[in-house]
């Protein structure tokens, strides 16, 4: 039982501290928006989504939803446009970061209900961000930077769901052990 | 003693956490948990908990991104 102190050592100092990854996302937001408008990620999935729809011989343009700007979906300019890469981009990002800790590994689905779960976060949790037109980052890290009210708003609900899942997972997990 | 294994592969916090926190209160002193994890946070997450109660641990690499938390309770 001697290893743990030396793993405790990498894993606290070996990544970057939390203000570290702060100063950075804030130094490259400004640029972002310098070079046009600030980060966002969901805008450009749902933005997907609706090219699909219309592939498939929908009408989304005609949707309240897209009420507040022109929309070119073409899938080609779709693929190439700035929020498709910025999204590319974090997700080569990430695995880059994972593959140099050595920590990439493809996850093998565990079980239909862990999936199901999956499936179902997933979906409310996009959903609620286009619902509050943007998530953590377009609206609440860029809400509050922009002097916004809804970030605020944003964040004090977020806290407050964040809440409340831990408190429904605790119940889940004394009620089954898992 | 006894030797308890605990799979949390595939699970995210705050769950765990939790339900290691569950195993061991079921155990008698002496008795030893191994968690599987493949989540780094975890791994933060239960020694931090191990440090606040005096448990002794011990984490090994098991393989690319994932690991083995071995935890005797006190």
């Amino acid at each position: 039982m001697k290893n743990g102190r030396t793993f405790k050592k990498r894993i606290l100092s070996g990544y970057w501290p939390y203000w570290v990854g702060g100063v950075l996302l804030g130094v490259l937001n400004i640029l972002l928006a310098a070079l046009g408008k600030p980060w966002g990620i969901t805008g450009n999935i749902a933005k997907w989504g609706l090219a699909v729809c219309k592939a498939a011989g929908g009408h989304p343009e005609t949707w309240f939803y897209v009420w507040d700007e022109p929309l070119n979906l073409g899938l080609i300019d779709l693929l190439f446009s700035r929020g498709t890469v910025l999204n590319l981009g974090l997700i080569f990002g990430v695995m880059l970061a994972a593959v140099l800790a050595a920590e990439f590994r493809i996850k093998k689905v565990k079980s239909s209900r862990q999936l199901a779960l999956g499936i179902a976060g997933g979906l409310l949790m996009g959903y609620g961000a286009r619902l509050a037109l943007g998530c953590n980052i377009g609206a609440l890290v860029n809400g509050i930077a922009s002097q916004s009210l809804h970030g605020w708003v944003f964040g004090l609900f977020l806290i407050l769901g964040a809440w409340a899942g831990s408190m429904f997972m605790k119940y889940l997990v004394s009620k089954t052990g898992n | 003693m006894a030797d308890n294994r605990l799979d949390m592969l595939g699970e995210v916090c705050p769950v765990p956490l939790l339900t290691t926190q569950k195993v061991i209160s079921e155990m008698k002193s002496g008795d030893v948990l191994t968690v599987e994890t493949d989540y780094s946070r975890t791994v933060r997450n239960i020694i931090k908990w191990c440090d606040d109660r005096g448990y002794v641990f011990d984490v090994e690499d098991k393989d690319n991104g994932v690991w083995l938390v071995t935890i005797e309770k006190k």
